[in-house]
């Protein structure tokens, strides 16, 4: 871990220890100031912004840890938005930014696309949504949220909706290219708090399976338990593989659409086995409303399918198999530079 | 050195290196002596090992002194993906270049050293696994093959079984019984050397369900082995048996064994893929790229001499899960039966079906995975 990475996850952990509710309570007064002022938003932003300009790596960290506590806010959109906004000289530094989805900036100023879909948290100012414009580039714009539909997430987060045809140019203020991945990037974080999620939902499984009793013996005695979280921690380990190694090579600025991708898929679908794994050794216990367990496997549920579906990951990855061909194929596995050398 | 600063170690060496590796496989493939999907690690074919000793992809990362090219591990590691991922028949050298070689150079005497570990590094040593026996599968301490002490070595008697290539094995490395077994199961066992061609040893075959002679009995009928060929000390038997498996088990051959058909899937199904066949493809091609993620990290952690805990089995039980899955996905997407004489694909497509069982038996099977990763998250 870099030296700027401890320090985040210093921050972000004495953070949450003093301020977070409990999970699933609604934060007390002063949560999102406090978390303003810890500086942890920025973590992404560019230092001209005020932001940290910290790595990916850096920003996985506080999103691991925020998964691993089933605390409130946005943190992947809410740092997202911090970054690429900065980026743009916006000063939307504390805004959310939406689900990656096929929008189009027209030439007159107008957007047009599906229903936009964004995580939400009370007192943001905006909502930036990655478009392509006429010309075929990649920009990033910002909407009011006034226009906006508000509903919620599986795991009780608020969510806006906004149909482009809604907006009127006035609405949408166009911000100026993007040169990174922004969906893949967005699918790495995403991943890196399904991973806390998914740490913390092991440490409870663990734990219940070594204290309930039946039959005389700890659950973790029969080998049926022993076999299924065997399997979960299997997953766990892969995805930490995964992400560790695509992290580095985001930072170094090498990062393919199919690394993230590879990321984004092992997190789902670890994610929908950990989850019911979890679910099953906890047996009723955990289905009840008054029982933690829930408020991680619905985050889980959720963000195996936010920045990017999975079935929308293990196509692109199809797709690019496919094309690579029975001699490209290892290749495009390794990201091998044998070409050049 | 660090593994981080040695150049050779750096992204453009790595990248010429796996070009050379490349070039020897398209020679070999265009000579017709690689067929896609036909062959694996456990495949064996002497010239093809002697030729790759001759390019220096065998006994890599061993000391000059003893036929060794002293490279890297990860030099080491990219030539065996390589090897693997281009199909290639492995079975005369895979065993004692992956375990056997550097097992004897971490515990052997230097008398053995000297004698097997050149023969290994020119391609022309195969290398048995001693360590099954008819009543003791995933039981291992149970093993009743003995050695007693007699002057100037040990006298072997007792069975081993499913000893992949002992047909074509020079030395076998056999774990033993050397006390009378007491109240820890795991102590008095020891790891001998033993020379195939030694009086009392022989080999029946035990053909396999694909009706491929790979599998053997191993008798040893009062088989004298000399003091030189024991591993370590008397007693050490368990300890090295562990060691090996750690890297026995996240190597790149627990991921590949049917790469070659996932290539020959991709071809098949081609530019006009549906979105079911692109999901699958990319369900197994992002598993494949996650586990080699893992595979790749546990490498480096060897290489410093970290502890890598269970995860080795972790990588072991996800990677054959996976070799096994791709068969499976194969036979839906395909417009062809399974057929050994068939087309290329359909020909791979049956030998990775009727292989498929033995890779989450082979090399501990999955039940006793699952069981080593469940004592390591403290499941009691």
């Amino acid at each position: 871990m870099s030296e700027t990475a401890r320090m985040l996850a210093d921050t972000a952990e004495r953070f949450l220890e003093r301020k977070a509710p409990e999970p699933g309570q609604a934060p007390s007064e002063g949560f999102i100031a406090a978390m303003q002022e810890t500086g942890l938003a920025l973590a992404l932003a560019p230092e001209e912004a005020g932001g940290i300009a910290g790595s990916w790596s850096d920003a996985a960290v506080i999103a691991r840890i925020w998964g691993q506590a089933a605390a409130p806010l946005p943190i992947v959109e809410i740092m997202l938005a911090a970054r690429f906004a900065g980026l743009a000289g916006d000063d939307a530094l504390f805004a959310t930014i939406a689900q990656p989805k096929p929008l189009a900036l027209k030439a007159d100023g107008t957007l047009c696309g599906p229903m936009m879909d964004a995580a939400w948290a009370d007192g943001m100012s905006a909502v930036l949504a990655v478009a392509k414009d006429e010309a075929g580039k990649t920009v990033l714009v910002s909407v009011p949220a006034s226009k906006a539909e508000l509903g919620k997430d599986l795991a009780g987060g608020p969510r806006l909706k906004i149909d482009p045809a809604a907006l009127s140019a006035s609405d949408v203020k166009a911000l100026g290219a993007v040169d990174e991945p922004v969906a893949e990037l967005g699918g790495l974080l995403m991943s890196a708090a399904m991973l806390g999620a998914m740490d913390k939902i092991l440490e409870i499984v663990i734990e219940h399976a070594n204290t309930r009793h039946q039959f005389g013996k700890p659950l973790a005695k029969f080998q049926a338990i022993q076999h299924a979280l065997s399997d979960a921690a299997s997953e766990i380990t892969a995805t930490r593989a995964a992400l560790d190694g695509t992290l580095k090579l985001a930072d170094e600025g090498r990062m393919r659409p199919f690394d993230g991708w590879v990321v984004k898929v092992q997190a789902a679908r670890a994610a929908t086995l950990v989850a019911a794994t979890a679910h099953q050794v906890l047996g009723a216990i955990g289905f009840t409303d008054e029982h933690m367990l829930h408020h991680y496997t619905k985050r889980l549920w959720t963000w195996r399918d936010d920045w990017g579906r999975q079935a929308h990951g293990e196509q692109a990855i199809g797709k690019a198999s496919i094309a690579a061909g029975r001699d490209g194929l290892w290749s495009l596995i390794i990201g091998d530079d044998v070409e050049a050398a | 050195m660090s593994p981080t600063t040695d150049s050779r170690n750096s992204a453009a060496a790595i990248a010429q290196l796996r070009k050379e590796v490349r070039a020897f496989l398209k020679e070999e493939t265009d000579a017709g002596r690689i067929v896609i999907g036909q062959q694996t690690w456990t495949t064996w074919d002497r010239g093809f090992s002697e030729r790759a000793a001759k390019r220096g992809f065998i006994a890599m990362t061993m000391p000059k002194k003893y036929g060794g090219h002293e490279r890297t591990p990860l030099e080491r590691l990219v030539v065996c993906e390589e090897l693997l991922a281009g199909g290639a028949p492995l079975g005369a050298h895979w065993i004692a270049d992956r375990q056997s070689g550097p097992q004897i150079l971490r515990n052997g005497t230097e008398t053995i050293k000297e004698k097997i570990l050149p023969e290994i590094a020119a391609g022309r040593c195969t290398f048995g696994i001693g360590m099954s026996e008819p009543d003791s599968g995933s039981d291992l301490s149970s093993i009743r093959t003995k050695a007693e002490k007699v002057e100037g070595g040990w006298r072997l008697e007792g069975r081993k079984v499913w000893t992949t290539n002992a047909q074509h094995a020079d030395y076998m490395i056999v774990l033993c019984r050397t006390s009378p077994r007491g109240d820890n199961r795991y102590a008095g066992l020891s790891q001998l050397v033993v020379d195939m061609k030694s009086p009392g040893v022989s080999v029946r075959p035990l053909i396999n369900l694909a009706g491929a002679h790979e599998l053997n009995e191993v008798l040893f009928d009062g088989v004298f082995v000399p003091d030189e060929y024991l591993l370590g000390k008397e007693g050490d038997g368990w300890r090295l048996v562990t060691e090996e498996l750690s890297f026995e088990r996240s190597g790149p051959d627990r991921f590949l064994s049917t790469f070659g058909l996932l290539r020959l899937l991709v071809e098949a199904v081609g530019p006009d893929a549906d979105r079911h066949a692109e999901i699958q493809i990319g369900r197994l091609v992002g598993r494949l790229t996650a586990v080699r993620q893992l595979s790749l990290q546990i490498a480096a952690k060897l290489e410093r001499g970290e502890p890598v805990g269970a995860t080795a089995t972790i990588m072991k039980d996800m990677g054959t899960v996976l070799e096994q899955e791709i068969p499976d996905v194969a036979r839906k997407l395909l417009d062809e039966r399974p057929e050994r004489d068939g087309s290329l694909v359909a020909g791979a497509l049956a030998e990775a079906i009727l292989n498929a069982p033995c890779f989450s038996l082979r090399g501990g099977t999955r039940e006793i995975l699952k069981g080593i990763i469940a004592r390591e998250l403290g499941l009691r």
